[in-house]
């Protein structure tokens, strides 16, 4: 009680004094009253007040076609009952939306009966939860990798004043406008779309450790398409995604530009490419397709991954094992706001369940050293690593924020390309892979399909004897994660930090790698007949 | 006099709506003259639509802000059809090509090209497919696929979209404010949303029209939710349909019917549980609309007769009595109001660029025609101004205000007086009386029990014997529409609008209204809704029952 009374007495004069206190006076409410008979009481709550301000524009051929801005202001619960050892918490990660859309004004009314209609939910929600994971132990026993549910952490204030508005709409519509207007000098496309995307969010954690931690992400996205046909019918793609921490970072409207030009080049490029049946080589992958395969094994180097039944697991029982070749060392620093000057999105300080982010080394010279950790512990570890992401409304699980993947021997790229064509020869293949400019990748995960990556890209095959480059088209690089890892020979100088959404925005900074073996696969196309009339355009 | 009007119209014309029609018309002219393919010549109808909205949403819960949002988007779609009017490439599944309508005219027409490119193909292998049906199925009745109409040019400009959004916002909080008075709700709602939308229309026929679209129309609504000790999730809504800002109702307005609301809710609450029984029952306007709406409007949809996986329930009964003799069923969407009320399926030109027309549908009980989009039917070679769609869609008859009437009308006493007669000769303790609707479904597919149900916002039991009103809850209406409609035995004199109501069917949401009186029924079947508890709350709410600490 001593502490609560604390906790309210430590309450900053906030410019929003009615929702803090609104927020206060639930959570103590609901910790220490919440209590349905025969049920245990909550022994942990957070409540995470997320606002979120976005701006979107989407422009063709230089016009906007549509835009549109929202602003709204969620709370998301985290209610366990049970204990530290054993709680409500999921065994498997849940995307499911948890959150409260509440009042965006400071009306301590609203906010409160909001809260305490939600709290209810939530509170009875995780005592079914709690008796059905009981109902799981009881029947299926403990798992041998089992452990308990929650670290313990201190409680952490981190004040921070909610920062001003940061961009302007005009801007954004004229970034919009002026990258897809470069489309105008190919009007032979069939689709082209250029998107704008400005997102706020300002999170403020309270719970009931009296942990208050505020914390900022702003983004801003920029994507490109562009679709153009071939002579023989099939769509050629070519995109690209700028991901950045917040408007300052944006590229500017001349960068845009070159990259749309930079667009139709490769379009042309690939109407002149050739078609081949799929095969298996050696193959190098530019920083871009690396940062994706990486980016795979990243999401699977987590704390929830390894406890979760319906995952593959592929790293369980593995901490100080060779996983990746020994020259290779993986880290995830979420604190290293940029890399060679470029501005990091996957960087944050604290994470979304307010533990401060920390670097953390996964794999050194190829053996397993860590795992990312939200507050859901994995055996032999029971502290958090500030890994938890999430997006509002969503309960956190660990997940990456900035991957760095070094090697102890780099080389450059002619060397890669050398040895990439050496390779081949030694293997009898008369061509080797080189996949540039990723455009799209997917990876299934679980033990229900096959942990499989694909990878889209610009895909040349060199040459063995000549080393003279063939750029072909619809073929995807296709693989398994561990398969592809192991297959690395050699990394290159050149790492580059690769920004992507993975529902939060996440950075890989990964040099040029070079497998001794990998499969091509057809791309989905399905041949169509070029428009009938010439384009309108000129 | 064609020419002359043309011309009037298209010196109205602004020059934004001008920057639309220019792209549309440059890549129609090259379309018609040019687009063919291998041996197939250039289509003999293209239409191409844009539609153009703007929309700023807000909603408030008990008294404060919580959300706030607003977009503005083009979109445009492409109809063409390859053949002729006697067969064309378009049956009931037709969907023409959608896409990015860009605001700058070289753009759009680029776009439109794209598109055009499409639904020319599409439409080229969809004449072909459908001929090869023909040539193994047998057609029991030859139509043609597309109606003939005058081609029609009208400029009629939008409302301005200047919502007033502090104001908006501050009304709606006010409005919503009110439910805070009353301790036992859970959930107390307000929302405005302001709408503006345009619709540019220009066809191969030489109709050109740029008119504010049949989109959602702007609206206020009012929502509140409680639970009954049982858990029984129990809740109620007003909502205002407005065509300009002009009509926002006044605080005191919104304020009185919030707390007729939050009163009408709390009553529930001490109503009782109504078991499923059969017995009589007055519907009440609203519901009687609705009742309509589903049971007999859209089975009076044109397209419907020539679809032969459709109910069909009216097909080939245009002449004969499928309704009391008493009752006439009209749809009018040149009506713009009735007592005061906006109707929501009001507009001059439906998506095809048809006048709207009022359209006799059943007079004195029997039927005489149908809701016709340029879809032909049996005895019914023209369009009457129904083809309606949303900015994604290809239009088809749809209703727009259904107008129920009734001779012999009699005051609502006379009905209660009627309803205690028949409960006590079928010997039944009790008749009803519905209230209100939140909407209602009758299937149209044969594969499908041609059940119709309509769930009533109020139940009332009425004594047989006293006349005493008692509050019931938990049930709502279910039946077969010729039964259901064919035991209407009375009605009043209480003619009423019933608004905000929005229609989804094949070609997209469409906004509707139903004018209707109370009817007397001299059976209807009620049946338990599906169950929705939960436990009441396990704290006080932080305000009502505890002191704010």
């Amino acid at each position: 009680m001593r502490a609560l009374l604390l906790l309210v007495l430590a309450l900053p004069a906030a410019a929003e004094e009615a929702l803090e206190r609104a927020v206060d006076l639930e959570l103590r409410r609901s910790v220490s009253e919440l209590q349905q008979e025969g049920y245990p009481r909550p022994y942990y709550l957070s409540l995470t007040i997320s606002d979120s301000e976005l701006e979107d524009w989407r422009c063709v051929m230089g016009a906007a076609r549509s835009n549109g801005r929202f602003t709204q202001r969620v709370i998301t619960p985290d209610l366990r009952v049970g204990g530290y050892e054993l709680d409500n918490h999921p065994l498997a990660p849940s995307s499911a939306f948890a959150g409260r859309s509440v009042s965006l004004e400071d009306d301590e009314f609203a906010v409160r009966y909001g809260l305490w209609r939600m709290l209810d939910s939530s509170y009875k929600a995780a005592s079914a939860d709690f008796l059905r994971k009981q109902a799981l132990h009881v029947r299926r026993g403990k798992t041998e990798y089992d452990t308990d549910d929650m670290t313990r952490e201190p409680a952490r204030l981190r004040p921070l004043p909610r920062p001003a508005p940061a961009w302007d709409g005009a801007s954004l519509r004229g970034l919009c406008a002026a990258a897809s207007g470069e489309f105008r000098a190919r009007p032979g496309l069939l689709h082209t779309d250029v998107g704008v995307k400005m997102t706020r969010q300002w999170h403020r954690l309270r719970d009931s450790d009296g942990s208050r931690v505020d914390f900022g992400r702003d983004l801003a996205e920029v994507e490109l398409e562009a679709v153009d046909i071939s002579t023989d019918g099939l769509r050629l793609y070519a995109s690209r995604r700028f991901v950045v921490p917040g408007p300052a970072p944006l590229p500017t409207a001349e960068a845009l530009r070159a990259a749309a030009r930079e667009m139709l080049a490769d379009l042309s490029a690939l109407k002149e490419a050739k078609s081949t049946s799929p095969f298996s080589a050696p193959a190098l992958l530019d920083p871009s397709v690396a940062a994706a395969v990486t980016l795979a094994i990243g999401t699977r180097l987590t704390g929830e991954e390894e406890r979760n039944p319906n995952g593959a697991q592929i790293f369980r029982d593995k901490l100080g094992k060779p996983v990746l070749p020994e020259d290779l060392t993986l880290v995830d620093d979420p604190t290293a706001a940029e890399y060679d000057g470029v501005p990091l999105a996957g960087a944050y300080d604290f994470d979304s369940q307010g533990i401060p982010a920390s670097k953390v080394t996964l794999v050194e010279n190829g053996l397993l050293k860590g795992l990312l950790l939200s507050r859901f512990p994995v055996l032999g570890s029971s502290r958090s690593n500030g890994h938890a992401r999430s997006s509002p409304g969503v309960l956190p699980n660990a997940f990456p924020g900035s991957l760095f993947l070094r090697s102890r021997a780099p080389i450059s790229q002619s060397r890669l390309l050398d040895a990439l064509r050496a390779e081949c020869r030694r293997r009898g293949k008369p061509y080797g892979i080189w996949v540039r400019q990723l455009r799209s990748w997917s990876q299934q995960q679980g033990t229900g399909s096959q942990g499989s990556i694909r990878v889209s890209g610009m895909v040349y095959l060199v040459e063995a004897k000549t080393g003279k480059l063939t750029l072909v088209r619809d073929l995807d690089l296709v693989g398994t994660p561990l398969a592809l890892m192991g297959n690395i020979l050699k990394a290159g100088d050149d790492a580059r930090p690769v920004s992507m959404m993975m529902g939060v925005p996440v950075s890989a900074t990964v040099p040029s790698l070079l497998l001794s073996d990998a499969e091509l696969q057809r791309a989905e196309t399905k041949p169509e007949k070029s428009p009938i009339l010439p384009p309108p355009l000129p | 006099m064609i020419a002359l009007l043309l011309a009037a119209a298209l010196a109205a014309e602004a020059p934004a709506d001008r920057a639309v029609f220019e792209p549309m018309a440059a890549e129609m002219r090259r379309a018609l003259a040019e687009l063919k393919q291998d041996d197939f010549g250039p289509p003999y109808f293209l239409a191409y639509r844009v539609n153009h909205v703007k929309r700023w949403e807000t909603a408030a819960y008990f008294g404060a802000r919580t959300q706030d949002s607003e977009d503005e988007f083009r979109v445009a779609y492409v109809e063409a059809r390859y053949g002729s009017r006697q067969l064309d490439n378009v049956d009931l599944s037709y969907h023409g090509w959608q896409g990015y309508a860009p605001e700058d005219p070289a753009a759009l027409r680029q776009s439109l090209w794209s598109l055009g490119d499409g639904a020319y193909k599409s439409a080229l292998a969809g004449f072909l497919e459908k001929k090869a049906k023909r040539a193994t199925e047998y057609v029991p009745e030859v139509l043609d696929d597309f109606a003939v109409e005058t081609a029609t040019s009208a400029y009629e400009p939008n409302g301005d979209y200047a919502p007033d959004r502090a104001a908006l916002v501050s009304l709606i909080e006010r409005a919503s404010a009110v439910f805070r008075e009353f301790p036992f709700l859970l959930d107390g709602n307000a929302s405005a949303q302001v709408k503006w939308a345009r619709r540019y229309l220009l066809t191969s026929e030489g109709a050109r029209l740029a008119t504010p679209a049949e989109a959602l129309p702007s609206a206020i609504r009012l929502s509140a939710m409680t639970r009954a000790a049982d858990g029984m999730r129990l809740e109620g809504y007003r909502s205002w349909a407005l065509r300009d800002l002009s009509e926002v109702p006044s605080e005191a307005e919104l304020a009185a019917e919030a707390r007729k609301l939050a009163a009408e809710v709390g009553a529930m609450r001490e109503a009782p549980t109504q078991a499923p029984t059969a017995a009589p029952a007055i519907l009440d306007p609203e519901f009687t609309g609705v009742m309509f709406h589903e049971s007999l409007g859209h089975k009076l949809e044109g397209q419907r007769q020539r679809d032969p996986k459709q109910s069909q329930v009216f097909k080939e009964q245009v002449g004969k009595l499928i309704l009391p003799a008493f009752i006439s069923v009209e749809d009018d969407p040149t009506l713009e109001s009735y007592k005061g009320k906006r109707l929501g399926g009001f507009y001059a030109y439906d998506s095809e660029g048809v006048p709207a027309k009022r359209v006799t549908l059943v007079e004195r009980g029997v039927l005489k025609g149908f809701l016709m989009s340029r879809w032909p039917v049996k005895g019914f070679s023209r369009s009457n101004g129904h083809g309606r769609a949303d900015a994604y869609r290809h239009p088809s008859g749809r209703m727009a205000n259904l107008i129920v009437r009734a001779q012999r009308p009699v005051p609502k006493e006379e009905l209660v007086r009627r309803l205690m007669e028949l409960a006590r000769k079928a010997g039944k303790p009790y008749g009803f009386y519905l209230v209100g609707s939140f909407g209602g479904e009758n299937p149209n597919y044969r594969e499908a029990a041609q059940t119709l149900e309509v769930r009533p916002r109020l139940i009332y039991r009425i004594d047989a014997k006293t006349g005493e009103r008692t509050l019931v809850r938990g049930v709502k209406m279910v039946g077969t529409p010729l039964v259901v409609l064919n035991r209407i035995v009375a009605a009043g004199d209480d003619m009423e609008a019933a608004h905000g109501f929005v229609c989804g069917a094949e070609s997209g949401y469409v906004p509707v209204s139903q004018i209707a009186p109370s009817v007397l029924v001299s059976e209807v079947e009620l049946q338990r809704l599906p169950e929705d508890r939960s436990r009441p709350p396990i704290l006080p709410s932080p305000f009502h029952a505890v002191e704010a600490p």
